[in-house]
């Protein structure tokens, strides 16, 4: 039990720890998917309109969206993607990093 | 944990190495999220002297495509914006010397057009100056996004601090004088702008088509400029020519300008139906699906900096220092500028200087002290002609993170 218990917070912890690369030519993180997004996303622009984005999968949506409205951005398979967002959300998700005072509707999902 | 902050103060350490040798001093600066928001990217920054522009200077660069990169606060200090510190919002790619100056070899030209001119009419660049009187005018010009970084929840877009924002001289002709010199019919209720700027994608079709209301056109200080500063234009920000709508969203302020067009209805340009815009009822923060009906940005809100003190500077305590910046109000007038030490419990009211016309930004002044020694904030807040004042947190969420005038701080010390 103690056995299973420790490996669990072994891996839950190495994945806490799990540090990852950055392609040096294109600055982005380097892990699973990140080839859906150098495929669909640097087409056009570069990864500074990533790299800067701290965002929740809503606001990626919103930004996948407007760019196949108004930018060209072609249609993306539903699965790819759902795991395109993925990576976005785990490597760029929402950061709070600000002492101003959040909005409530934030304040309560907390 | 621990490994992971390493990690990261790591990677901070080799970007400020990085920045260093680039001779762009990153601390500093009132934007520390900013900073942080960087992204962990060493990589990114290191392909950054590629696109690093030689004319500029005290710049924070936050992407190459498309190129963009607001002004380090403290370089607003001067009066107006130095050419070289002006900031670079692109939505595409911006052409090359080399065809504008082939275009310039043949004649820059400047078609007036559009359904509701009466008679459609193109100038060279040396008929707008010899046929035209000229005028000059300090103009504020301020990115509709500036501020977007410190938006929660985060939207879409450039992640600015506070500085994507300008002011500084502009020469040029009135529009309203090319706009009677061809006639405008009964009709006419927008113009929009056409610049030589191509899309992203590759395609050869402008990035970005907006406009203003003929009001706004017809204001005297709305110009066709052709000299920032006493200089040409800057590439980036426009040469050779370049329209300039103070006070408004500078998206509205075309560079690169080769047409106008006088409109019979809103202008349908590109970007006119996505972009630029705030939902008219108020929505949740966090709903990126409102589906409710938008405005376009108009006149931009009231806000100030504080341009003349960096982070974490020290002072002796009890001592007064000064405390200035600059504060604006798009359309309107700042009439005041306060100073808090103490989060907004008391306010110290500052010196505002008239502007040296409509739609150029306003100096401001006080002198403050730090009551002990310790970690102090200054917070600086201003109040347009009609009473409204800038909040201290982002007034309205909206789903693009636009317009963002929450007030301005800086950290300091008492020692």
């Amino acid at each position: 039990m103690f056995k299973k218990l420790f490996v669990f917070l072994f891996l839950s912890i190495s994945c806490l720890f799990a540090e990852y690369k950055i392609n040096p030519d294109n600055g982005l993180i380097i892990d699973t998917n990140v080839e859906l997004v150098e495929n669909h996303c640097l087409a056009c622009h570069n990864s500074g309109l990533i790299v800067n984005m701290n965002a929740n999968r809503d606001a990626w949506i919103a930004a996948i969206r407007w760019m196949q409205e108004s930018e060209g951005l072609w249609e993306i398979p539903a699965e790819d993607e759902s795991k395109l967002l993925d990576y976005l959300v785990k490597h760029y998700g929402e950061k709070y990093n600000t002492r101003r005072r959040l909005p409530l509707p934030i304040l309560m999902q907390k | 944990m621990s490994k992971k902050i390493t990690n990261i103060e790591l990677q901070d350490k080799e970007r400020r190495g990085f920045f260093s040798k680039v001779g762009i001093a990153l601390l500093g600066i009132s934007a520390m999220p900013l900073f942080n928001s960087f992204g962990g990217s060493v990589a990114l920054a290191n392909e950054l002297p590629a696109y690093r522009l030689k004319d500029k200077k005290n710049l924070k660069y936050h992407g190459e495509r498309p190129l963009t990169a607001e002004t380090e606060v403290y370089a607003l200090d001067s009066d107006f914006t130095k050419p070289e510190n002006f900031f670079i919002r692109n939505n595409g790619v911006p052409p090359s010397m080399d065809k504008i100056k082939e275009r310039v070899k043949n004649g820059w030209t400047l078609e007036v057009s559009g359904e509701s001119v009466k008679d459609a009419k193109t100038y060279t660049l040396d008929e707008l100056k010899s046929k035209f009187k000229h005028y000059t005018y300090a103009l504020t010009l301020e990115c509709g996004g500036n501020g977007r970084g410190e938006v929660i929840p985060s939207t879409k877009g450039t992640q600015w601090g506070y500085g994507a924002v300008a002011c500084g001289r502009w020469t040029g002709v009135r529009v309203r004088d090319i706009l009677e010199d061809c006639g405008i019919k009964d009709d006419a209720v927008y113009i929009g702008y056409y610049g030589v700027d191509t899309k992203l994608t590759g395609e050869e079709v402008a990035p970005i088509s907006r406009g203003v209301p003929l009001k706004k056109a017809l204001q005297d200080e709305t110009l066709i400029a052709w000299e920032y500063e006493g200089k040409d234009i800057p590439w980036v920000n426009g040469y050779p020519l370049r329209l300039v709508c103070g006070g408004y969203p500078a998206s509205a302020s075309g560079k690169w300008l080769s047409k106008i067009v006088v409109r019979d209805k809103i202008h349908d340009g590109e970007k006119m139906a996505t972009s630029y815009k705030i939902p008219v009822e108020p929505v949740r923060p966090g709903d990126f699906n409102y589906k409710g009906e938008m405005k376009i940005i108009e006149s931009m809100p009231v806000k100030s900096i504080i341009t003349n003190i960096k982070n974490d500077t020290k002072f002796k305590a009890n001592k007064n220092f000064e405390v200035r910046g600059k504060a604006w109000a798009g359309e309107l007038e700042v009439n005041e500028v306060y100073v808090s030490v103490d989060y907004g419990v008391t306010w110290i009211k500052a010196n505002v200087e008239k502007p040296i016309n409509r739609l150029a930004w306003q100096k401001w002044s006080t002198k403050i002290k730090l009551p002990t020694k310790g970690y102090y904030e200054i917070w600086a807040r201003a109040v347009d002609s009609e009473g409204k004042s800038q909040p201290m947190v982002l007034a309205q969420w909206n789903p693009n993170g636009y317009l963002n005038n929450s007030c301005h701080r800086v950290s300091v010390v008492g020692v």
